[in-house]
């Protein structure tokens, strides 16, 4: 799939992966879209400090991409001193936090924000805080440039995710090969 | 000899019961709390002697539950990806002993509890 290519036709485009090849797609999607265009990467589940090494390992240009490490406070790995390139907020669960630092990002001009992952912020939110928050993301998408980017694993809560995922232009449930198997349209 | 007994913390179900299955087979007496929180409360009346602690569970985050937890091992058993660098310093507190990244092979995680409990 052509991870920019559907990112043309949704403002927000909420993708549900198999566990087993989460990673690989969703370093192979950052490549693509960091490419040639900016990229704001939330990442709930890997630190900084992985994910700067994953990105690397995975020829992801770094240079296009911005941080927001949702998890390194909580493992207590966080650096005390600023890093360039990554912001920090104290949990995958602090989602009024995260939209706050996100609000920024939309100003900026941002080509694309990526959320990695609700599953993550599912284990920290019930249902309706991790709705409402793909819900104002989706919002402020409609009316600027900037395209939002929602990952999920599909064995994880999958029918709460397809509930939240009604609130994203589209759901895309995918394959361990990065093919789509259906998709869900917002009405 | 008395079994040894493994606590494992998570807040999903399905892992807690999984991981239970699996150690009880291996001959472990196993005990389950749902995050950091209930751990903390069970080990005023239990002491385990390995406590197998995800990292992602809603409650107090476990940099501040794990110096809460005194002489009793700790191995962290969590889909969170750290870097090397990340991992070594974890390893290089007093009381974690592993980090176990999910998902998990099954023997594998048997050998590396076994290595840390006997």
């Amino acid at each position: 799939m052509d991870i920019k290519k559907e990112l043309e036709g949704q403002k927000a485009l909420l993708l549900v992966l198999p566990f087993d090849s989460y990673n690989e797609i969703v370093l192979t999607h950052a490549a693509t879209l960091a490419e040639k265009n900016t990229v704001c990467y939330v990442s709930l589940n890997k630190t900084f400090a992985s994910l700067k090494e994953m990105f690397e390992k995975s020829g992801v240009n770094t240079k296009n991409i911005i941080v927001i490490d949702g998890i390194s406070k909580t493992v207590g790995t966080a650096s005390a001193s600023k890093i360039p390139g990554c912001y920090f907020i104290s949990s995958p669960g602090a989602l009024a936090e995260l939209s706050s630092v996100l609000n920024e990002f939309f100003d900026n001009g941002f080509d694309y924000i990526v959320v990695d992952s609700l599953t993550s912020a599912l284990a920290y939110q019930g249902k309706a805080p991790v709705s409402t928050f793909v819900s104002k993301l989706s919002r402020q998408a409609q009316n600027r440039s900037t395209r939002v980017l929602f990952y999920s694993i599909s064995e994880k809560q999958e029918e709460q995710m397809d509930e939240i995922g009604t609130h994203a232009d589209r759901v895309i449930h995918m394959d361990s090969g990065g093919e789509k198997r259906f998709i869900l349209q917002k009405a | 000899m008395a079994k040894k007994t493994i606590m494992i913390v998570d807040d999903e179900d399905d892992i807690r019961s999984s991981v239970k299955t699996i150690l009880e087979r291996a001959g472990y007496t196993v005990l389950q709390a749902i995050n950091g929180d209930d751990c903390l409360k069970k080990l005023k009346t239990q002491k385990p002697d390995l406590i197998l602690l995800d990292i992602m569970m809603p409650g107090t985050p476990v940099r501040d539950v794990v110096p809460q937890i005194k002489n009793i091992p700790i191995a962290y058993l969590s889909v969170v990806r750290v870097s090397e660098a990340e991992r070594e310093s974890l390893l290089g507190q007093k009381n974690i002993k592993d980090f176990i990244q999910k998902p998990f092979d099954i023997k594998e995680l048997v050998a590396k509890v076994k290595k840390i409990v006997g």
